[in-house]
């Protein structure tokens, strides 16, 4: 990850029964130290890494060994080891990561000295809980009101416990006995054997990336991104071929003509809002802060890796986050593997969707639902749903192009689009009043988010798969 | 008893996780995971 140092110690060799799951290490490497190969290969890694090596006892390192670091990580394999470890980063008042596993399950401790001066805990969690505590020692001749109310809550508590037990319980119980004997063939199906579906998550795809690069291109770049899309069709137009993003020259070349775009953008932009009429009544300084304003609000000069994340729809990733969503992904292959060759080491994740949040460290399930109006798995047929983004002067018949562009190629005299909730019909090739494809979609009232219905005529009506597309528009 | 060497090699590679309550080395062995994606985990 590029840190400025890393210090491995380690006293052990490597062995055979490490080769399959420390990933540093390869067959060949037995008997020689952890410590020297783990350097060795993250150096290979990374050559800019600048790591030591200690093929020694950590009671034995040299504490200005621990003084240099700033935190120290626990990865031992005794209580012995990991007890004189944090006896030290206590006395050196550094923080320590302590970790380990055993078969299935794992932990991680943070540990920190008192003295580091690093602020862990929340101080109005803190305050409450000192509350809490308070509130155990206080005694009913210091506080006579509070212990009369605390015993009113009691009284309350039991008598609503006395209705449940009188009212509520018995019709649960009615009704649970009478799940209990049609479960095994009404319900068990459907709730112990499958888990929703993918789709079921997903119902309305996100718009395809190829329909927001077309809006652009029927437009003027009105964003940081959007030059860059422009720019590498100019580099196409250019050099009769698309950029290679592999190589660094094509990469300059691309960002070259996209700092081109975004320089007209920010002009466009001072055009639009400072006309050339008012500019001489403005000062310098004024001119100056529109400047500097459009400059902000389209981010500055474009950087080399930013053609790249552009165009490649890239979103943020971090190699820790994605090592604990891959090793839990090869968790539960493995328990599915086991389970569907007849053997058992463990039931599937139940809910089956956990979500990991690394900033706080926290795994949450979610119960997730499986929908019965879902294309894949529900009862629901014949119907697809797309989103399709188009420009703000769009009209009927783009709904056709940007229907092949996210990949249904439907034939414009073959289908026809209504308003679902209105019955509105807004293209019918059979009318010819209502086959005119320059028609505004603005004009005909479509809002951003709407739907629209497309359905098959004719031809059409017997050979496609799809008998309705619901089709939600974006404006951009 | 294993007699060949690889097979010496394996077992002991293995011998960890075959501590596992339920573990059955020949299942792994003969499993097959397919992995669609490599690396990214993207979510868009």
């Amino acid at each position: 990850m590029g840190i400025g140092k890393l210090i491995l110690v380690d006293l052990d060799t490597i062995e055979t029964s490490n080769l399959s799951r420390q990933m540093l290490f390869r067959p060949g490497d037995e008997g020689r130290p952890k410590a020297e190969v783990a350097a060795e290969r993250l150096k290979e890694m990374n050559p800019y890494l600048n790591i030591d090596f200690y093929f020694e006892k950590l009671q034995k390192l040299s504490m200005s060994v621990y003084e240099e670091s700033d935190v120290v990580v626990a990865a031992l394999d005794n209580f012995n080891a990991r007890l004189d470890l944090n006896k030290i980063c206590l006395r050196m008042k550094k923080p320590m990561v302590e970790g380990g596993t055993v078969g299935f399950e794992g932990h991680v401790q943070i540990v920190i000295p008192e003295g580091t001066g690093l602020r862990y805990k929340n101080k109005k969690n803190e305050i409450e809980n000192l509350v809490e505590a308070r509130l155990w020692e206080i005694t009913d001749t210091e506080y006579p009101d509070y212990y009369r109310a605390q015993r009113e809550i009691e009284l309350l508590e039991e008598e609503i416990e006395r209705i449940k037990n009188a009212r509520i319980y018995p019709i649960v119980n009615k009704i649970k006995k009478e799940i209990e004997l049609v479960f095994d063939w009404k319900y068990a199906p459907e709730f112990l054997d499958q888990t929703p579906c993918y789709r079921c998550l997903v119902p309305i795809p996100p718009a395809d990336d190829k329909l927001v690069a077309a809006c652009t291109l029927k437009g003027l770049p009105r964003n940081r991104n959007h030059c860059v899309i422009k720019a590498e069709v100019e580099f196409e137009k250019k050099y009769s071929h698309k950029p290679d993003l592999n190589l660094n020259d094509e990469v300059l070349k691309l960002m070259e003509i996209a700092q081109v775009e975004l320089e007209n953008l920010r002009e466009r932009v001072f055009n639009e809002n400072v006309p050339s009429e008012e500019r001489d009544s403005l000062t310098k300084e004024q001119i100056e802060d529109w400047k500097k304003n459009i400059r902000e609000t389209f981010g500055p000069d474009y950087k080399f890796e930013e053609m790249e994340n552009i165009l490649g729809n890239k979103i943020a990733a971090i190699q820790t986050v994605s090592s604990i969503i891959s090793s839990i992904q090869s968790q539960e292959a493995l328990k599915l593997l086991f389970r569907v060759n007849g053997r058992n080491i463990g039931p599937p994740m139940d809910p089956p969707y956990v979500n990991y949040n690394g900033i706080y460290g926290q795994f949450d399930h979610l119960n997730i639902l499986k929908r019965d109006d879902c294309l894949a798995c529900g009862k629901i047929e014949g119907e697809e749903n797309v989103q399709i983004v188009v420009p703000f002067d769009a009209n009927v018949g783009y709904i056709f192009e940007a229907m092949e562009i996210s990949g249904h190629m439907l034939d414009s005299e073959l289908w026809m689009i209504t308003n679902p909730m209105t019955k509105e019909i807004y293209w019918n090739p059979y009318m010819p009043s209502l086959k005119d494809p320059e028609v505004k979609l603005t004009s005909l009232k479509i809002k951003s988010n709407d739907i629209v219905t497309l359905s098959p005529l004719g031809k059409a009506l017997a050979e496609s798969e799809i008998k309705k597309f619901n089709v939600v528009i974006a404006f951009m | 008893m294993t007699e060949k060497i690889e097979d010496v090699v394996k077992a002991r590679m293995y011998a960890r996780q075959q501590l596992i309550d339920g573990w059955d080395q020949d299942i792994i062995n003969e499993g097959c995971i397919i992995i669609i994606g490599v690396g990214a985990l993207r979510i868009l």
